[in-house]
């Protein structure tokens, strides 16, 4: 019933697309029972298999169009009269999400931390769970697998926490997210138009934006599968209270961070363990590009993501320097000091994120440092404060990442907690946008 | 236990029918009591308005006809019920639709473009402008039916017919003093500079303009039918554009419109070709708004020409 449910989620978006999707999951399937049943050598053979065979369909998809456009432009550069021809096709949604969710699969049992799954339905709703199909969290075998297999009953506090979760996910979606999103495109489509000072504003409101719009989707994911009775694992732990940009990533996006650092990141520091220092630093430059390229198939993408990597470098670096400084300085100041540099940092890379170009990247970078003027305002912004506000007051100090099991939402007091429900029901009917476009990862 | 469980769910829903009675209640007054504004605009056309000629449509109508220089040149008093938004023909069928069933004005201007009888998305989610007349005027179902399939659903809750409108309410409710304007005429005082007249600006292009939206085309040819009925002068007028090259000039859809026009005999004024306004930079505000200047010389035109065929007899 689920694989059905899940099957009509995928073929709602392009039904055809669906037979990608099953295409890898035959393959990681049986490449899952071969690699657990073969000798060292042939296990390794056919975990790379299924790790072309993964990477592959990504490619095509994904990456062929930005690798040919590139090699055309080399050609051109270097006067060669050729151009390959690019595919007019559209990504499958969320394919990089369940890519990787698969690859995990395969390289886990290659690793003898997972037994092949036998049972091919249940592999495949593996995959393609629906509520974390297109945008994740992408799960672990280990976490994930076993719970398929559990008889489900009706749990009345899953049922009502799940609820909880999801109505915030879609306050912080549709009041916040969307909201702020009329006002960023207004003014990131017309960037030309518009004065450092308001592109500083819509750099600031897209960190809100884009937490916004993907923990709220993470929020709805995660309380529907608890309605079920199934647990995910969490993606945000309020990725805006860290004090420097290796905690960021300890707290945004953790399912994607994890896999990198168990997939990609470690394997990289142990296979070259002997550069001491230097492997770190290097697997970090190698992990945050591919984690750039990851989000999309562009320059900016990439840029934005080695920048990240490049940061977190100058971390590692200077370690020591900055634990001694921030000794010395009075600690509310210490706070704040490294606060407003992560936060700067952050803002201004996720410039490269939102514009479609690294030239108008730049051109809103530069535009920020030298042209001030009077800030262009739209009414949409109001209704975006005040849910910023209930955002603040509401995940300000909350200790677990679960915000269905926090007080406010728990409130002993039946009629003062029902009103609290009641009142964030009614801000979404009065004040979201309803009109709004997909969620931002939706597209990668 | 599980009894307890499921009164409190029994209570929820008490406790949430109720806020949302009292939120939507409130929202409800303060939409209706609107002095001035968009909203004021709509509901005094469809409730007090009792002029001899209404204009209807979207924000050219709003720019570019002068109630003062009409009632001055023909004796007749006139309303300006243009919106600012681009509502498609979905918001002027909906005005006359209402406005006919309190009274017949003389002539009716509709201004439109027929390219907007194309295909676009925007129109459907527009229609969410006509959501909160749904209690009053349940008519209005018909128009809003088209732009969600839940929509049903969600117009259980009262609320959700005021989606976005608590701004527009507590500012033209409380600033209504800041927002005067004539008969809801405004004026743009600005003039298109001859560097700006050049920038790529077109307001319809996200129209697919080469398929007619089959609904739009059903809504117009009813809202036709409708005024023949009542024996009202309908007039669609698509008046001044700085530079027809700006519009896909005219495109299958707009033939269509025009065909639909000329086969049930009304008129269509077409001004966007005309050469008193083609190019002249200090007579638009934008490329597709005529500034006070033009919109008080296109006035005179239209009053000119509505006692020169004779429409109306001069008083």
């Amino acid at each position: 019933m689920l694989l059905i449910s899940s099957c009509y989620f995928y073929m709602f978006f392009k039904p055809i697309y669906i037979l990608i999707l099953f295409f890898t999951i035959i393959l990681d399937y049986y490449a899952g029972i071969k690699i657990e049943k073969a000798s060292e050598k042939q296990k390794k053979m056919f975990l790379i298999l299924s790790l072309i065979a993964n990477i592959g369909v990504l490619c095509i998809f994904k990456y062929y169009n930005f690798i040919f456009e590139n090699i055309n432009e080399m050609l051109t550069i270097f006067k060669v009269n050729y151009d390959f021809p690019l595919l007019k096709i559209l990504l499958p949604i969320g394919l990089s999400f369940h890519t990787f969710q698969a690859m995990s699969y395969t390289i886990e049992v290659y690793r003898g931390n997972q037994k092949a799954e036998r049972h091919f339905g249940i592999y495949s709703l593996y995959v393609m769970f629906y509520p974390q199909l297109v945008a994740g969290p992408i799960e672990r075998p280990q976490n994930i697998l076993h719970q398929f297999h559990e008889r489900k009953i009706f749990i009345y506090e899953n049922v009502s926490g799940g609820l909880k979760r999801m109505l915030w996910g879609l306050f912080k979606k549709l009041v916040i997210a969307d909201r702020l999103g009329l006002y960023i495109d207004a003014v990131y489509n017309n960037q030309e138009h518009h004065n450092g000072s308001t592109l500083l504003i819509a750099a600031i409101l897209f960190a809100l934006q884009i937490y916004c719009d993907f923990s709220g989707y993470c929020d709805i994911g995660i309380g529907a599968a608890k309605v079920m009775g199934f647990k995910l694992m969490e993606n945000f732990n309020y990725p805006f209270r860290c004090l420097s940009v290796s905690e960021f990533w300890r707290r945004w996006h953790m399912s994607l961070s994890t896999w990198f650092n168990d997939y990609l990141f470690n394997p990289i520091v142990i296979n070259n363990r002997d550069w001491g220092k230097w492997a770190v630093i290097f697997g970090l430059i190698i992990t945050f590009s591919v984690s750039g390229l990851w989000h999309g198939a562009s320059w900016n993408f990439i840029l934005w993501g080695l920048t990240h990597g490049i940061v977190l470098t100058y971390e590692i670096l200077t370690k020591k320097i900055r634990k001694q400084l921030f000794n010395w300085l009075p600690d509310f100041f210490g706070i704040i000091l490294a606060r407003v540099s992560v936060y700067t940092f952050l803002i201004l890379n996720w410039v490269l994120f939102r514009i479609t170009s690294l030239k108008s990247g730049f051109n809103v970078i530069a535009k920020i440092f030298t042209q001030q003027g009077k800030i262009f305002y739209d009414p949409s912004l109001l209704y975006a404060i005040f849910g910023i506000g209930m955002l603040a007051l509401i995940e300000w100090n909350l200790k677990s990442a679960d915000i269905s099991e926090s007080k406010v939402f728990n409130i002993p007091n039946v009629f003062l907690r029902y009103s609290f429900l009641s009142f964030l029901t009614i801000s979404i009917l009065a004040a979201g946008v309803f009109d709004g476009g997909q969620f931002i990862y939706f597209q990668f | 236990m599980m009894y307890k469980k499921y009164y409190q769910i029994f209570i929820f829903i008490i406790v949430l029918f109720c806020f949302d009675r009292v939120v939507g209640g409130l929202l409800e007054y303060g939409f209706y009591k609107q002095p001035t504004g968009p909203n004021y605009q709509i509901i005094q056309s469809i409730t007090t308005n009792r002029s001899d000629i209404v204009v209807l449509g979207s924000s050219r109508a709003q720019h570019h006809y002068n109630p003062e220089i009409f009632t001055k040149k023909i004796g007749l008093s006139f309303t300006n019920s243009g919106v600012n938004g681009g509502y498609g023909i979905y918001l002027p069928a909906f005005q006359i639709e209402q406005m006919t069933n309190n009274y017949f004005p003389k002539v009716i201007f509709v201004e439109i473009n027929p390219n907007a009888l194309g295909y676009w998305k925007g129109n459907y989610d527009r229609l969410s402008v006509l959501m909160p007349f749904v209690d009053r005027y349940p008519d209005v179902f018909n128009y809003l039916v088209l732009k969600d399939d839940f929509l049903k659903l969600k117009l259980l809750s009262k609320s959700y017919r005021y989606n976005s409108l608590i701004y527009n309410e507590l500012i033209y409710n409380l600033l209504s003093n800041k927002f005067k304007h004539v008969k809801s005429f405004i004026p743009i005082k600005k003039s298109l500079s001859p560097l700006d007249s050049v920038a790529n600006v077109d307001g319809i292009k996200n129209y697919n303009t080469n398929a007619t939206d089959l609904n739009m085309q059903i809504i117009f040819e009813k809202l036709i039918k409708v005024i023949q009925n009542k024996n009202i002068k309908l007039i669609f007028v698509n008046s001044p554009i700085y530079n027809n090259k700006a519009v896909n000039y005219y495109s299958f859809a707009g033939k269509k419109a025009i065909q639909t026009m000329n086969d049930n005999n009304i008129r269509f004024w077409d001004y966007s070709n005309d050469s008193t306004f083609l190019n002249k930079y200090y007579l638009f505000g934008d490329r597709l708004h005529l500034n006070q200047k033009g919109a008080d010389i296109f006035s005179n035109i239209l009053a000119e020409r509505l006692v020169s065929e004779g429409i109306i007899k001069n008083n």
